[in-house]
């Protein structure tokens, strides 16, 4: 789905790269998170995924459509959906179901075939009975999943989330994170999910692990969260979860190492003697 | 709450006017408009009050509403009033020095208020009566011909309909910025008016600041959503003209018309 062979990029008056030679191949379907510290470039990878910055240097294709030639944008964006930290800053109507169809419209489809998949985007996310709604009136949880619709109703085939969840309170990130998730197994849709939250980061697949703009770890989260002092060099700590559990490894209940969710370690835990 | 008392008031209840189509609704006013300014005689200005209270009926809006609605107005009717009660020559019914007051001063005095009036209500049962969004559609819809003239109408409808959705978000906005400043010990209410004024400075700018970051942000989004401007671009809400629509518009002509031959045939 997404190829990125030594890209390089860097912000208009600033001395650093944001990217830094990054490469890094994403399948069809998969459920990818991406880690790391303040400034190591995770946000300008995520705009480099829908044409949003294009590389100085070295390639991005999006199924097989290189990034940098201009013609490709309009497809790269019907197949990538994007959804920003700020809930309030992506949202263009003035009623959550016009806001749904504002991609569709955009695509030129007939009246009658942007309101069914409206209709069905925003019953899916579970705001159906909020369309008349103007959004200010929302929960920052219920404008997160009306950016979700609106990518639905664009029929893509992967979501770029940039820290979705990080000014959302816990019920809304709740509603957020069971959202992507059911994308993932429902629709199997294509997830890259930039984080801050360790424990958002361990629901994926895989974990990318980003620092100077370049990636630094890449494996399946069981393998990220058992090299504790690399991420800790990283700046980046275990979900609170995992910490526990090898905090009490450490003091001789060795099974209950690396264990990534609560559910998992409660259940080594009845296991002890 | 407070927004939506700016943005055009929409009052939902379900009437005749409020199922018309927004088109419909713009050119019947517009006519009106005409027809209150043609209108000299005393039958024909019954007839225009006449025919505004039958479209009240229709709107179904609730007389409080439409006051509400003359509120912002009040003092251009009595100031009117006054002036035409003054300046008009005529019998002087009323004298103190070298102001007079005369009897076709009142009379035109009194109607020239009136047609504010008039003009106001027959404005807000547009408002009332239609959303923002249909609105701005209507709008876009019947100045697409001046896109022949190189006239961005596309462009105009979008920023509209971004400015009214932005109205609420951003007042919420202000609000924390004036409670943010007055935790830090500022106070609007005191000081002289230079000082006020100094002190609305640490508003505008935050605020400009952070309008700027969402006006950045929200180019970012649209853009990932396909956004290309206004060719080839479809809508989900198609506006139709139906038979009812062409009747509103045919009747207020047909009045209008009458007017015309009244004052100046007849």
């Amino acid at each position: 789905m997404f190829k990125l062979e030594k890209v390089y990029y860097k912000y208009h008056g600033e001395a650093g790269f944001a990217l830094n030679g990054m490469s890094l191949t994403i399948p069809k379907g998969q459920w990818v998170a991406v880690i790391g510290t303040n400034g190591s470039g995770k946000s300008t990878f995520a705009r480099q995924l829908n044409g949003l910055l294009l590389p100085l240097q070295g390639k991005v294709w999006v199924s097989g459509l290189d990034t940098a030639q201009e013609g490709n944008i309009p497809l790269i964006r019907r197949y990538v959906a994007f959804v920003m930290q700020n809930p309030d800053n992506q949202i263009v109507a003035s009623t959550v179901e016009e806001d749904t169809a504002f991609g569709p419209e955009n695509l030129g489809l007939p009246p009658e075939e942007i309101r069914e998949r409206v209709n069905e985007a925003l019953v899916w996310v579970g705001i159906g009975h909020l369309k008349n709604k103007s959004p200010h009136l929302l929960s920052g949880g219920q404008k997160q999943r009306l950016a979700i619709a609106g990518a639905l109703a664009m029929h893509t085939n992967c979501l770029v989330l940039d820290e979705p969840t990080s000014m959302l309170d816990p019920q809304g990130r709740r509603e957020v994170l069971s959202t992507i998730a059911r994308l993932h197994q429902e629709k199997k849709m294509n997830i890259v999910h930039i984080t801050h939250s360790m424990e958002e980061a361990a629901c994926a697949e895989r974990i990318v692990v980003m620092s100077e703009g370049q990636i630094v770890m890449d494996g399946t989260p069981e393998e990220i969260f058992g090299q504790e002092s690399t991420l800790a060099e990283l700046g980046l700590e275990l979900p609170a979860v995992t910490m526990l559990g090898n905090r009490l490894a450490a003091d001789g209940w060795e099974t209950l190492r690396n264990q990534l969710e609560t559910d998992g370690l409660v259940e080594k835990l009845c296991l002890l003697k | 709450m407070k927004p939506t008392v700016l943005i055009g008031q929409y009052y939902p209840v379900d009437s005749f006017f409020h199922r018309s189509d927004p088109r419909a609704k713009i050119v019947t006013l517009f006519f009106y408009f005409f027809a209150l300014f043609m209108v000299d005689d005393l039958y024909a200005k019954i007839g225009v009050t006449v025919l505004l209270f039958i479209g009240v009926l229709i709107a179904r809006i609730p007389l409080k509403m439409l006051l509400k609605s003359l509120k912002p107005v009040v003092f251009f009717v009595v100031l009117t009033a006054v002036l035409n009660a003054f300046m008009i020559p005529g019998e002087v019914v009323w004298q103190w020095g070298f102001l007079k007051i005369t009897d076709a001063g009142i009379y035109q005095g009194i109607w020239m208020a009136w047609r504010l009036i008039l003009l106001m209500i027959s404005a807000s049962l547009l408002t009332l009566t239609t959303t923002p969004i249909a609105f701005t559609d209507g709008l876009e819809s019947l100045l697409k011909p001046l896109n022949m003239i190189k006239v961005p109408v596309h462009e105009l409808a979008m920023m509209i309909s971004i400015a009214l959705r932005f109205i609420p978000t951003l007042m919420e906005e202000g609000e924390r910025i004036i409670q943010a400043q007055m935790a830090r010990g500022m106070d609007f209410h005191k000081g002289s008016l230079k000082e006020r004024i100094k002190n609305i400075l640490p508003l505008l700018v935050p605020f400009f600041l952070s309008a700027m970051k969402r006006a950045d942000e929200l180019a970012e989004a649209m853009e990932s959503r396909g956004y290309h401007g206004g060719s080839g671009r479809t809508r989900m809400r198609v506006l139709t003209f139906t038979v009812a629509d062409m009747m509103l518009v045919a009747l207020m002509f047909v009045f209008l018309v009458g007017l015309f031959l009244y004052r100046w045939v007849l």
